[in-house]
């Protein structure tokens, strides 16, 4: 079972491969952007990282969008090319992270923050893989889609290997759908062959904007596209907050309020 | 001078089943700037669909009659319509809103319902002088709204929300209940300052009369089964304290 999960995805050959090596300079928290493709880290220090990825589709999120009908007739139809003339090109993302944590005490965050639209398809793989003793993993994946068809895929294995006793570990994904044509698909994991751990936990969530959420500021004189912005903003904040790349905080709310 | 006219009343609320039941049966009703007017009525009667079918929750569907706000009709209006044209409704359960701010919130709705962003320095005088008023510690503004707030909490901040946003006509929606005698001491002091600063119209729903020993009423209304069965004066209440509503249930 150990081998079958360390060989790595077997789709990984079409995308780039990139190695990341963080060092180990202070006792501060390292932090890294992953890029697209295929990630396979290995972590040999006790150290404090944090990897972090943004998708956000940086197109007037909250502007009207073409109508569900006109946008699907044409994608199950054949011309991409008369979709691209009307519509600007659809953001496709695909990451593959692998994270090995091979040495004892590594302090591990992975998070990431999406805003998907139209026909938006962005699909993050995530396996963090526990081999040595009292390691500690945070796995969180949040994002808001809407648009005719946006497609948003997570899958997160969390594997603790028989020599990680003393693992504590969480890994969950939380969704907002903001209208009825964005899909998730959530598939959270873990496989343990050792008990002798902390904890391990995992959540799924997908959820649509809260009804009384929106009643309650807009019946404090704010109007639906305030409320929306502040609803989605708020959902994420704290997400973004956490990753704290200037990069992504000013793209995730220029897409939000512009 | 403002004026909330409620005229025949009809509202139905949509069950799980997608049916719908008829909730409200007729009620008419008046307040102007200046008065307070309580509803009293046991559990059930309606209190409540009253309450939000004035504030425009959208579930609730007006089947007949009229809400009137100086003149205009506004049952069509949206909730956010209905706040900018001067009407307040604090809630018998606040809503817990992750991420958002009471700072952020209350000044985009101060903005929202006065038209102009209030000027800085000005607003957050107010601010503070409003909270110091309802003993509400400082930090509690980079809360999310009402998460993690005590009931009391909630409660004190729909009236520093009430004092900040400075409504024409409110209507508060059992703001008294689950609140201990400190908390409603302080919650009625804040609704007292708002009637004397602002010559609010009230419309308090509730279904005790210990609230109103501190805020007095012009009006009591009697609410059953979906409709007002009695109207009168503040000896009414009292009447309602000693007997409960048995006088009516035949």
């Amino acid at each position: 079972m150990t081998n079958s999960f360390l060989s790595g995805p077997a789709a990984a050959q079409t995308l780039p491969i990139v190695v990341t090596s963080p060092s180990l300079l202070d006792d501060e928290t390292k932090k890294f952007q992953l890029e697209p493709g295929v990630q396979k880290i290995h972590l040999t220090q006790p150290e404090k990282v944090l990897f972090y990825l943004g998708i956000i589709n940086s197109k007037a999120f909250n502007a009207v969008t073409t109508s569900n009908s006109g946008v699907s007739s044409k994608t199950s139809g054949t011309s991409a090319t008369a979709i691209s003339d009307t519509h600007p090109a659809p953001l496709v993302t695909e990451y593959k992270i692998e994270i090995h944590l091979d040495h004892p005490d590594i302090d591990l965050q992975l998070l990431g923050v999406y805003l998907l639209k139209d026909r938006d398809h962005a699909r993050i793989e995530t396996t963090v893989i526990h081999n040595a003793p009292s390691c500690k993993s945070r796995i969180s994946v949040k994002g808001a889609l809407e648009g005719s068809s946006s497609q948003f895929y997570w899958s997160g294995d969390v594997f603790i290997g028989e020599r990680a006793i003393g693992t504590d570990t969480y890994e969950e994904n939380r969704n907002l759908l903001l209208n009825l044509g964005p899909k998730v698909t959530s598939i959270p994991n873990l496989e343990i062959l050792t008990g002798d751990i902390i904890a391990a936990g995992h959540a799924s969530a997908t959820g649509q904007l809260n009804e009384e959420h929106i009643f309650y500021l807009m019946s404090r004189g704010l109007d639906y596209q305030s409320v929306r912005k502040m609803v989605i903003s708020g959902f994420l904040n704290d997400q973004v907050e956490a990753i704290g790349s200037p990069a992504i905080t000013d793209k995730f709310k220029e897409t939000i309020y512009e | 001078m403002s004026k909330l006219e409620i005229k025949d009343l009809e509202v139905e609320v949509e069950k799980p089943d997608a049916s719908r039941i008829r909730i409200l049966k007729g009620v008419t009703l008046t307040v102007n700037s200046g008065e307070v007017h309580t509803v009293m009525g046991p559990n059930g009667s309606g209190k409540s669909t009253l309450a939000y079918t004035i504030a425009g929750h959208p579930a609730y569907y007006v089947t007949g009659g009229e809400i009137i706000m100086d003149g205009q009709p506004i049952q069509e209006l949206k909730a956010d319509q209905r706040a900018r044209a001067g009407l307040f409704l604090a809630m018998q359960y606040p809503v817990e809103i992750p991420g958002v701010s009471v700072s952020n919130f209350l000044r985009s709705a101060k903005s929202a319902v006065s038209g102009e962003a209030p000027p800085l320095r000005q607003w957050i005088k107010d601010l503070d002088q409003a909270m110091q008023n309802l003993k509400i510690a400082k930090e509690f503004t980079e809360r999310p709204i009402n998460l993690g707030f005590s009931g009391g909490e909630k409660k004190r901040a729909e009236i520093l929300q009430l004092e900040i946003l400075q409504p024409k006509i409110a209507v508060l929606d059992e703001t008294d209940s689950g609140l201990d005698v400190d908390a409603l001491k302080v919650v009625s002091e804040g609704v007292n300052r708002a009637l004397a600063n602002t010559h609010l119209g009230l419309l308090l729903v509730t279904h005790y009369t210990r609230i109103l020993r501190y805020i007095k009423p012009n009006f009591v209304h009697v609410f059953l089964d979906g409709r007002i069965v009695e109207s009168g004066g503040s000896e009414l209440a009292e009447r309602l304290e000693e007997r409960g509503y048995q006088d009516y249930r035949n």
